[in-house]
């Protein structure tokens, strides 16, 4: 039974990790549930060990699930194969919280954002930068960065490419993992702003997760708390606002 | 990349050389001037004349001509070598590495069974096969060497697929291969390009040592190892012919070293930001600044406090200054913390205050008074002493603050033997033991026996940092240094770590340094703090005048863009523009190019500390006017 | 740890078996029947096709194979084609003059390179590039060419050391030692500066871990901190490149002892592959294994004793 109208409906996920020489494998998510309608933010809460992590890299394919079931746009995207998982990807899109380490260090700043475009739409060159260029001026960078390598960016300047990067293709929902935990207070500000911005333009819907109480509840409209598998159950609370 | 290339002279003459060696070899029927087989035995194991510019060899055939022609069989052993190699041990090695599971429990045990297989040997089972072959030879050496390169490749691409950009590209749903090639690859390159020219001299050298056992190209034909090995044996009725021969081969030889290391040099300056020279941490900085003070007696009178800092300034190479004209001081019992963001300056501080700039950073003004001492006119043997038992220091990530190969019971009992050493007293084994113990027991670790046993990979985060707490602790200090110490902590752990530096601080009168980005932790240790913008001090308070209320419009601006106090729902204030970076400063206020209420005189001039309450000082102009008026 | 060298052991079997049959099925192929060989080129059609058959030549290569495994096993390695003598007793007494030069030059060039390398890295800067640029040359020169020049600089000119031959320890120690010091350095000199590189790179890397900082900060000497903590983590990855140094000098020993005329193993192979003496051929393939395979083993377990986290596994 899904949640009417949710763009992703998670039920009753649990992930195992085998552990080497052991008999019972690690639990990291233990009947999980969450849902996020089109355009909303759900904030996603816990200290490290509760599995937040986790449940973002079962959504997008990158840990396995172990039962339950993950729910995408109507589609079931629980074992999706590669292949499927390829169309998935023009609508669900990340951002992770380390911005040295999200991108490759060895393309230039332009032939990172337009890969999506390559591999989903399959624009001529020309029209590609054109995206490039637009994109890039709207998460406040300036219009040479296409040409430069990660390396010569600050990690603020890093985490815009990866946002940049991540809305390339107006994807409907965005996994964001802990996106401004390791920028300063004042990037951070920064950062928070151009999400807030981007959700208002191009009506995205974001799961964000984070360990900072206060951020959360300053970007999302639903929060969902998370303790670690082995204590209680986990429960949702509903912020001021919309 | 190629002009990058071009601007290494080493990297061009060795292509050069090469290039030339491909022409002598490709062209010599053209070039040569004899035939190299033809004897010309009056002029036999003569040196360069008109004749024969490099001399001719025992049976007087020309060696210029034997070693163009030699090129020849060199240049194609290698290439075969080289390129079998390089095909197999890229290829399998990336597969290997990024596929995992059984291709990589195949490749992988290929490889090991390979490796040790001595090569040599079974090149010569080879050649016994194919006697007269060259060719075939070089691709099973270019085949059995590959497997080292398989080792190489598959380990980068391990620690290339965990990255986060691999994982990106998965969802977007690029497919296995495209991943391999063009993330994982490039990354992959510079290891193997250095690889490439090593393994291509090795190829060379190894061609040579078989000709010279006789095998593949032997005389008369010509060859650069038959060559060799006949000009060692004439060694000292002509030593000129193994110059000339040696000369070729040394040259070849060091050409595809050092085309291998200006290519990865070239191929990879763009992307990755250059090391800086690494050269063993500290000693210089601290000898270069002891140069400048006088020879006065380090114990000067004290000024009161357990640490005073005056005028501090530090500067990198370049000269880039990172820190200017930082003083503050801290007295017994309280904890000061340094509060800033990335790249203010504030660990620098921190380490300059210990004696321990890394390479490349010195002191270029200031002094440092620990108790009235003044560390800056210490000699080094006196620092290492004062380190330990009179400053502690704990650094920010506990996973890697301690040495991984030791128990932590023997790090910290190492510590605990040097320091009743520097105090004249040797202790007995058991002595130590219980110290260690104690140690452990006084940073609330349940089971000191057990924890002292362990390795620091056995101990969790906040156990570890407990850990490094009780190695700061073991010479009985009266200053602690923290730099950032919960940042790399869970929230309720950092908590619980804070709270123990608050007990430790209580029970053993000691001070504390505490260097942090995060206001929490002011808000949670600090009695008094200090904000630091760009290398300078622009604030400093105790610590709850400076959360309430806050004169700088930095620290004004940081605290509105906290989303704690913000309005769910609008826009959080920011701080326009970023940080500057050092040595980009300007003039006057260094936050004047950033700040809403910044005037002309802002940037005229170096603005001045304003005493705006007791204990209460601030860097800034408006704060002044507030004062005067 | 115990697990690590009973897995280290078991692979060794399949190790010996591939070797052993890899070698054998290429010799095989070998142009040229060893009855002929054996026989001379008098030989009449018919008394070849007798030893052919009584040699099991027209057996199928597996057959072949399992022959020489089954008589290997009882020890037995076949007799040389050459001069009929069993390969056992040829090369038995060639194992320890290999050993001693490839192990004697190992521990001279680990051990020297190994202090180069410290000091480099201790002393960082000019030192560093210096030995980087021997290095190159230490790479360059074959060490065939090292040892011939060696010869005739110091054997035949100024005759201070033997240019070739053996003399056993137990002869006369002082005349053995002479005998080796050139081959030794021949053979080592190259790797050694190989190994001053790496263990400068290796040293540099550790200096750079924080522990180093937090270590010497808390009082820690700065002597410990570089010979017994940076060293120490310093030597982990250099027990590898000591692996790869004995495999390489092994090959190399071939050149190092036909130049020097010492009799091992080296010598023998390349006698007996010029001359398709096969079963001494395969003999050799046989002990350098072997001899690799204690040497991997040996240090595998130096590694795990000295990587806490393989020995408390």
């Amino acid at each position: 039974m899904t949640t009417v109208g949710a763009l992703l409906d998670v039920r009753d996920l649990t992930v195992d990790y085998p552990v080497r020489h052991a008999r019972t494998p690690y639990r990291a998510v233990d009947g999980v549930s969450l849902s996020i309608a089109p355009g909303e933010t759900l904030g996603l809460v816990g200290e490290s060990g509760s599995g937040k992590s986790t449940i973002c890299l079962s959504i997008l394919g990158l840990a396995p699930v172990t039962a339950g079931t993950i729910t995408f746009a109507g589609q079931d995207i629980t074992r999706a194969t590669r292949a499927q998982r390829r169309t998935i990807g023009k609508d669900l899109q990340v951002v992770f919280q380390d911005p040295y380490s999200s991108l490759n260090p060895a393309r230039t700043v332009g032939q990172a954002l337009s890969e999506p475009l390559e591999v989903h739409e399959k624009l001529p060159a020309a029209q590609r930068r054109d995206r490039v260029a637009q994109m890039l001026e709207r998460v406040g960078l300036p219009p040479d960065a296409a040409s430069r390598y990660p390396a010569g960016f600050s990690g603020g300047q890093r985490q815009r490419i990866a946002i940049a990067r991540a809305l390339m293709l107006c994807p409907r929902l965005v996994i964001c993992d802990e996106p401004v935990s390791a920028l300063d207070l004042s990037v951070q500000a920064q950062i928070l702003n151009l999400l807030a911005d981007l959700q208002r333009d191009l009506s995205v819907a974001y799961l964000f997760v984070s360990h900072d109480q206060a951020v959360v509840t300053y970007m999302a409209s639903r929060i969902k708390v998370l303790t670690p598998p082995s204590e209680g159950p986990d429960h949702e609370k509903k912020t001021d606002h919309n | 990349m190629i002009r990058r290339f071009a601007r290494k002279p080493v990297g061009v003459a060795a292509a050069a050389w090469l290039l030339l060696v491909l022409v002598c070899a490709v062209f010599a029927p053209l070039i040569a001037p004899y035939d190299p087989q033809a004897q010309d035995l009056p002029a036999a194991l003569s040196g360069p004349s008109g004749s024969h510019l490099l001399g001719a060899d025992q049976l007087g055939r020309d060696v210029l001509s034997q070693l163009i022609y030699g090129a020849r069989s060199a240049l194609i052993g290698v290439v075969c070598a080289v390129a079998t190699w390089l095909v197999l041990g890229v290829s399998l090695g990336i597969t290997a590495g990024y596929l995992r599971g059984r291709a990589d429990s195949a490749i992988s045990r290929t490889a090991d069974l390979l490796l040790s297989l001595p090569g040599l040997v079974v090149l010569l089972v080879v050649f016994s096969v194919f006697p007269g072959s060259l060719i075939v030879p070089m691709l099973v050496l270019g085949g059995l060497a590959s497997a080292g390169l398989i080792r190489i490749v598959r380990s980068v691409t391990l620690t290339v697929r965990e990255d986060l950009y691999v994982k990106a590209a998965q969802v977007l749903g690029l497919s296995q291969v495209r991943i391999m090639t063009r993330h994982v690859l490039p990354r992959v390159s510079s290891a193997v390009i250095v690889q490439a020219g090593l393994f291509a001299a090795i190829a060379l050298v190894i061609q040579n040592g078989l000709s010279f056992l006789g095998f593949g190209v032997v005389l008369p034909n010509p060859s650069w190892g038959g060559v060799l090995g006949e000009a060692s044996q004439v060694l000292l009725r002509s030593p000129w012919l193994l110059v000339a021969a040696g000369g070729v081969v040394g040259l070849t030889v060091l050409a595809f070293v050092l085309l291998g290391n200006a290519t990865r040099d070239a191929w990879t300056e763009a992307w990755a930001p250059s090391q800086l020279s690494s050269a063993p941490p500290a000693g210089r900085g601290a000898r270069a600044a002891r140069a400048e003070g006088t020879a006065q007696a380090p114990h000067a009178d004290t000024s009161g406090g357990v640490l005073t800092v005056r005028g501090l300034s530090v500067e990198f190479d370049g000269p880039r200054p990172v820190v200017s004209d930082v003083s503050f001081s801290i007295g017994r019992g309280e904890t000061l913390v340094v509060v800033g963001e990335t790249g203010c300056g504030k660990s620098v501080t921190a380490l300059a205050v210990l004696g321990l700039l890394p390479a490349g950073a010195r002191r270029t003004a200031g002094t440092v008074l620990l108790d009235g001492m003044d560390l800056s006119k210490c000699s080094r043997k006196e620092l290492a002493a004062i380190r330990g038992s009179r400053i502690g220091y704990i650094a920010q990530d506990p996973m890697v603050s301690l040495d991984p190969n030791f128990t932590v019971g023997a790090q910290i009992a190492e510590a605990v033997r040097r320091h009743s050493r520097a105090s004249g007293r040797t202790l007995p084994r058991k002595a130590v033991r219980d110290r260690v113990a104690g140690l452990l027991g006084s940073v609330n670790l349940r089971d000191p026996a057990a924890v002292a046993r362990k390795y620091p990979h056995q101990l969790s985060g906040g156990m570890l940092q407990r850990c490094v707490i009780a190695l700061a602790l073991s010479g009985d200090p009266d200053l602690l240094i923290a730099d950032e110490p919960t940042t790399a902590l869970d929230v309720t752990i950092q908590a619980e770590i804070l709270a123990l530096l608050r007990r430790l601080l209580e029970t053993r009168n000691m001070a504390i340094l505490l260097i942090t980005h995060d206001w929490e932790v002011v808000a949670q240790i600090a009695d008094r703090a200090v904000v630091m913008y760009a290398g300078e001090i622009v604030e400093e308070a105790a610590a709850a005048d400076l959360l309430a209320a806050p004169e700088h419009p930095y620290g004004r601006a940081l605290l509105a863009c906290d989303p704690v106090r913000a309005l769910p729902g609008h826009r959080l204030p920011v701080i326009p523009g970023s940080v500057p970076v050092p040595g980009a400063w300007q003039a006057g206020c260094r936050f004047a190019p950033r700040c809403a209420e910044a005037e002309q005189k802002c940037s005229a001039a170096p603005v001045a500390f304003t005493r705006t309450a007791a204990g209460h000082f601030t860097r800034c102009v408006h704060a002044e006017a507030r004062v005067q008026a | 740890m115990t697990r690590l060298i009973v897995k280290r052991l078991l692979w060794s079997v399949p190790l010996l078996l591939i070797a052993s049959a890899l070698s054998f099925v290429l010799l095989s192929l070998a142009s040229g029947n060893p009855a002929a060989v054996i026989l001379g080129p008098t030989a009449s059609a018919a008394q070849l096709r007798q030893l052919t058959a009584q040699l099991g030549l027209n057996d199928p290569i597996w057959v072949q194979y399992w022959h020489w495994l089954d008589a290997a096993l009882h020890g037995n390695l076949g007799t040389s084609l050459i001069d009929g003598q069993p390969v056992t007793t040829m090369l038995a007494p060639r194992v320890t003059i290999s050993l001693t030069l490839v192990l004697g030059a190992t521990v001279g060039a680990s051990v020297l390179g190994v202090t180069l390398g410290v000091l480099a890295a201790i002393r960082g800067g000019p030192s560093g590039r210096v030995l980087e640029v021997t290095s190159v040359f230490g790479f360059a020169i074959p060490d065939f060419v090292l040892g011939l020049v060696l010869i005739e600089a110091l054997a035949v000119a100024a005759r201070v050391f033997p240019a070739s031959g053996f003399v056993s320890f137990f002869q006369s120690p002082d005349a053995w030692l002479k005998s080796l010091v050139l081959p030794w350095t021949a053979l080592g000199l190259g790797v050694m500066t190989i190994v001053a590189v790496q263990t400068r790179d290796a040293m540099r890397e550790a200096l750079r871990s924080p522990f180093i900082r937090v270590l010497e900060a808390n009082g820690i000497s700065r002597r410990s901190v570089l010979f017994k903590h940076a060293l120490r983590s310093a030597a982990i990855p250099l027990v590898t490149v000591v692996g790869i140094v004995v495999v390489a000098l092994l090959g190399g020993s071939v050149l190092i002892e036909s130049v020097f005329a010492l009799p091992g193993l080296g010598s023998a192979l390349a006698t007996a592959a010029t001359q398709h003496d096969i079963p001494v051929v395969q003999g050799v393939v046989l002990y350098f294994t072997l001899i690799v395979v204690a040497v991997n083993l040996l240090l595998d377990v130096v590694y795990g004793l000295l990587n806490p986290r393989v020995r408390a596994a």
